[in-house]
């Protein structure tokens, strides 16, 4: 028995670090590519240049470009900025929709969902308009509420079948003891469903992190350009600075990582055990 | 005293206009980056600056466009008042704005050159002042042509024993197979085969033998027996081994990468500056020589003409003057700002800077003087082009033979239905 | 005790209406203008290039999109059998990842950024770096596989029609992986670990309790992701764009990219419209056809 689960264990390590290595491919050959000369990035096939040939000119230059580190904080602020408007209004919602029943909130979901199915592409002049009408063009504030909107459907939506596995009578017990239910929402329901939290802060901020089209769209001033747009830069008309590019988009991953472990600590700090009576 | 405040506001009005004649006024250009990000861009604000400092009624602001999804920017702008005054853009896109009644045609500026008598009328170069019209109105300006060109390797056709630069498809086909013979490991030819690549091949091919997917009174000609030549050569190309299996599925990189490595002895695309810096390959390389296929009757080679329109409402004569100084002023985008195209005036091709390195040298001496339009047999940018050049119909019957079909009437058929169904629709 | 939750539930609805505010606000401010505007330019010809002679021809558009388009249901059936692909096979290897990532394996949380990485970085640069991994000369994939014998020749990814289609639907898992093992890692996480426990003292072994309490139990959160990827995958654009552009020859050609190439290349954005609206009306069928699936497996 102890043999065979060890066994076990083995297979899973050997399945998780294949895995790991087949998703990581690609990006360890753009971690390759931002090592090499310009000229060595088309030449060089091998993934990594030959240790004598490492390169780290690249990662100076797109440091040493002042509106890089521009673009990086913008895509901070915008990306925090639209995860917090995107968490808090989804929380919100995504428990009305799971506490109470009505056409009201059968039909917001219906909606949610509906307004998912068009292509952005498509809505792309008319959302222009709108964002010129209120004057929000060119702004980051637009992105942020361009931003928060996109992700809020798969936030509530995902929120509200957390709350849903939460038993009312949690709540209503705090409610006899004089609690109000925004209250026992806020003290019990939200600390409870922190995994499910942590995923939704997770997507939102990667989907505004890595978004592009709209960016594309509404950013026109250098100084607002978030990373994705100022990338853009080492893409030329018939060739592409791959090296540049590499190293950028190598040094913009990094602030999402550090993101990605520190919301991932909270997907584990959920229901411990026996924190509800299920 | 209704007089009296009427005359009032005649007087605020006029100091308002007076404070506003001395105020310059403000453009807004839109300028695509036409080389290299950090390089270019540079040389277009510098030359916008000189131009703010050359006079004090405009005062342009620069901006630099990159490339990418440029199409939906410029038309989200435009459509919704927030696009620029000015701005440069690839091929037919001023023709797709004048389309919409968004541009302000330039046929005032040709009217003063042509009451000034100025020398810039008789300077550019043969078609490229025709390439911008619709219907009788000058829609933009030309100032720089793209084009692709054949990069070889000078030690690889040496060694395989080619001594004269082909100038026909069959005696590329020759040296193709000289090649592959002395070096069976390395790829003949290399070129993108992807939709964008395609197109561009059947572009070359098509000019080069004379014929294009329409003819010049606007009927589809895509079953035109010049067009089967073109796919045909490809695919004897293809059934010889003398480009790749999976040419189709090649991008520009993957072509590149192939040829900078050494792997392939001639490659096909735009002018790579890359390849000239790279250590191992840049002393070995040249520009073939134009070529023609067989029902030509002389070399002829594929451009796009790249040019700058006028989009403002409010000042459209300060625009002129902006758009008349950018073309006449042009030279120092391309020796500053490395824009590795060819310049559209004859003077301007004069300038040391283009006989100073290999690739510029052959662009302008070889290349250019064997010019026809993209759009030909039309000479402009006409409503259908858009369509026809955007959803590839050359490129497609290209693929298809690239990815084995080899029934090329029924291929040429069905791009053939493609582009009359464009031309009634855009016409 | 019941009518007390429901008087409970009843009595507080006004403040179920008020914390719907924060999100219709953000949406009735964004999105249905361009949501409406979209739908109404499906019954019109607007032309980009003359929008001065639009004019409201019905259902003109639909009619034409569905007797005499033929690039319409070519194009129907490979985004269909990409959309559902894409879904089934990101579905199975996210919950298998999930699994194992749920595990306390020793360096769970690097493995766990890891498999995230697809979805974290710019998509242009990784559709670059998977076309060099695949490229038939130079690739990696291909120079391991010929040189473990495992194939004779090199694999031509994507210069077939069929495997051009295989490809891309094999990259778009890959991209959406992430998405599904992290739902599905946060539904697992919030079950109760009493479950597992009480399971174990009755002799359930590590499957019957996969099957008996996770599977049911992160139910929610999958019907939640897969409606949504589902959603995505058949509007997705960017994925083969970036790859193939839909090509070559048109195999690999997404309803999304027939809608984009109409809308800017043809400026027939009354007929992309109607288009889209086609396909909102199809997912909208799959949807309810899988949610009521997924109801009736409960």
């Amino acid at each position: 028995m102890k043999l065979r689960a060890r066994a076990g264990k083995a297979a899973s390590y050997v399945f998780i670090i294949s895995f790991c290595f087949l998703f990581a491919l690609p990006v360890l050959s753009m971690i390759g590519t931002s090592l090499k000369t310009a000229s060595a990035a088309l030449s060089d096939f091998s993934l990594f240049p030959a240790p004598s040939d490492v390169y780290f000119g690249n990662f100076v230059q797109v440091l040493q470009d002042a509106s890089f580190e521009r673009n990086l904080l913008n895509s901070f602020f915008v990306s925090i900025a639209s995860t917090v408007v995107a968490v808090l209004a989804a929380a919100l919602s995504g428990y009305a929709v799971s506490r109470f029943r009505g056409w009201a909130f059968a039909g917001f979901i219906a909606l949610l969902l509906l307004l998912q199915m068009l292509p952005s592409m498509l809505v792309m002049v008319p959302t222009f308009l709108i964002y010129k009408s209120l004057n929000i063009n060119n702004t980051l504030f637009g992105l942020i509420l361009c931003y928060s909107t996109s992700s809020l459907a798969f936030c509530i939506w995902l929120l509200k079948g957390f709350f849903d596995s939460v038993p009312f009578e949690i709540e209503e017990s705090a409610m006899m003891d004089g609690c109000s239910q925004f209250g026992s929402f806020l003290r019990i329901i939200l600390p409870i469903s922190t995994p499910g939290l942590a995923t939704v802060a997770i997507f939102s901020f990667v989907r505004a992190w890595n978004e592009y089209v709209m960016a594309r769209i509404l950013i026109q001033s250098d100084a607002l350009k978030t990373i994705n747009l100022g990338l853009q830069k080492f893409v030329q008309e018939f060739q592409v600075d791959w090296s540049l590019l590499s190293a950028g988009a190598v040094i913009a991953t990094v602030p999402t990582i550090l993101f990605l472990m520190f919301a991932q600590k909270y997907l584990v700090q959920g229901l411990t055990s026996g924190a509800v009576k299920g | 005293m209704k007089k009296l405040v009427c005359l009032l506001l005649v007087c605020t009005l006029l100091a308002v206009s007076a404070a506003a004649l001395a105020e310059p006024v403000k453009l807004v250009f839109w300028d695509m980056i036409w080389g290299s990000a950090g390089v270019y861009d540079k040389a277009g604000e510098a030359l916008v600056a000189e131009f703010n400092a050359s006079q004090d009624e405009i005062e342009v602001e620069y901006q630099a466009v990159p490339w990418d999804n440029y199409y939906q920017v410029f038309l989200t702008a435009i459509t919704s008042g927030a696009g620029p005054d000015v701005a440069t853009a690839g091929s037919q896109t001023p023709m797709q704005f004048a389309s919409m009644g968004e541009i302000q045609p330039l046929d005032a500026l040709l009217e003063k050159w042509e009451a000034e008598n100025d020398p810039i009328l008789d300077d550019f170069l043969p078609g490229f002042l025709e390439t911008n019209l619709l219907d009788g109105h000058t829609i933009a300006l030309p100032w720089n042509a793209d084009t692709r060109v054949f990069t070889y390797r000078t030690d690889l056709f040496e060694e395989a024993g080619i001594t004269e630069l082909p100038t026909t498809w069959d005696g590329l086909r020759d040296a193709l197979r000289k090649l592959k013979e002395t070096f069976p490991d390395i790829i003949p030819l290399v070129t993108a085969g992807d939709s964008g690549g395609a197109q561009n091949i059947m572009m070359w091919l098509t000019v080069s033998n004379d014929v294009g997917p329409i003819t010049a009174d606007y009927e589809a000609n895509m079953t035109s027996p010049q067009i089967r030549e073109c796919l045909e050569f490809v695919a004897s190309l293809m059934d010889e081994g003398l480009i790749p299996e999976a040419t189709v599925s090649y991008k520009d990189a993957d072509a590149q990468r192939l040829f900078m490595a050494g792997e392939a002895a001639i490659f096909y695309g735009g002018p790579v500056k890359l390849f000239w810096s790279e250590e191992s390959i840049s002393d070995k390389i040249d520009v073939m020589d134009p070529m023609q296929g067989p029902s030509a009757e002389k070399p002829q080679t594929v451009y796009w003409a790249n040019s700058i329109a006028s989009y403002t409402k409010e000042h459209p004569q300060e625009a002129l003057t902006f758009i008349e100084w950018w073309v006449k002023n042009s030279l120092t985008l391309f020796t500053d700002g490395q824009v590795g195209k060819v310049p559209v005036l004859a003077s301007q091709l004069e300038d040391p800077f283009f006989k100073s390195n290999v690739l510029d040298r052959a662009l302008t001496e070889k290349i250019a003087p064997t010019f026809v339009h993209a759009t030909y047999p039309v000479l402009n940018f006409y409503p259908a082009f858009g369509q026809i050049n955007g959803e590839r119909y050359l490129g497609l019957a290209l693929q298809e033979v690239l990815t084995g079909r080899r029934d090329f009437d029924a291929i040429l058929a069905e791009q053939n239905e493609n582009v009359i169904n464009a031309l009634e629709l855009q016409q | 005790m019941a009518t007390q939750k429901n008087r409970h539930r009843f009595a507080s609805k006004r403040l179920g209406y008020c914390m719907l505010v924060p999100a219709l606000a953000l949406i009735g401010l964004t999105q249905i203008y361009p949501f409406l505007y979209g739908v109404l330019m499906s019954v019109t010809d607007y032309n980009l290039l003359r929008p001065k002679n639009t004019s409201f021809i019905g259902l003109g558009n639909f009619v034409e999109l569905f007797t005499s388009d033929k690039t319409f249901y070519a194009t129907l059936w490979f985004t269909f059998a990409y959309a559902v692909s894409i879904v089934v096979f990101s579905y199975l290897v996210g919950l298998l990842t999930a699994v194992l990532l749920n595990k306390k394996l020793r360096g769970r949380s690097l493995y766990r950024t890891i498999i995230l990485l697809p979805w974290v970085i710019a998509p242009m640069v990784m559709a670059t770096n998977w076309l060099w991994l695949l490229n038939d000369q130079f690739g990696l994939v291909n120079r391991v596989l010929v040189r473990l014998g495992i194939v004779q020749e090199p694999i031509l990814f994507l210069a077939t029609k069929p495997m051009a289609r295989v490809t891309v639907i094999l990259v778009g898992v890959w991209k959406n992986i992430p998405f599904m093992t992290i739902t599905l890692l946060a539904g697992m996480q919030s079950i109760n670990a009493d479950l597992y426990e009480a399971a174990r003292i009755d002799g359930a072994n590590g499957i019957k309790s996969f099957w008996h309490i996770t599977l049911p139990l992160i139910q929610p959160v999958a019907v939640v992701s897969v409606t949504l990827l589902l959603i995505w995958a058949f509007n997705g654009f960017e994925n083969v764009y970036l790859l193939t552009e839909g090509g070559p020859a048109s195999a690999t050609m997404l309803m999304s990219i027939y809608a984009y190439n109409t809308a800017f290349l043809r400026s027939q954005m009354g007929y992309a419209s109607a288009i889209s609206v086609t396909m909102l009306v199809i997912m909208m069928g799959l949807c309810l056809a899988y949610q009521r699936v997924s109801k009736q497996a409960r």
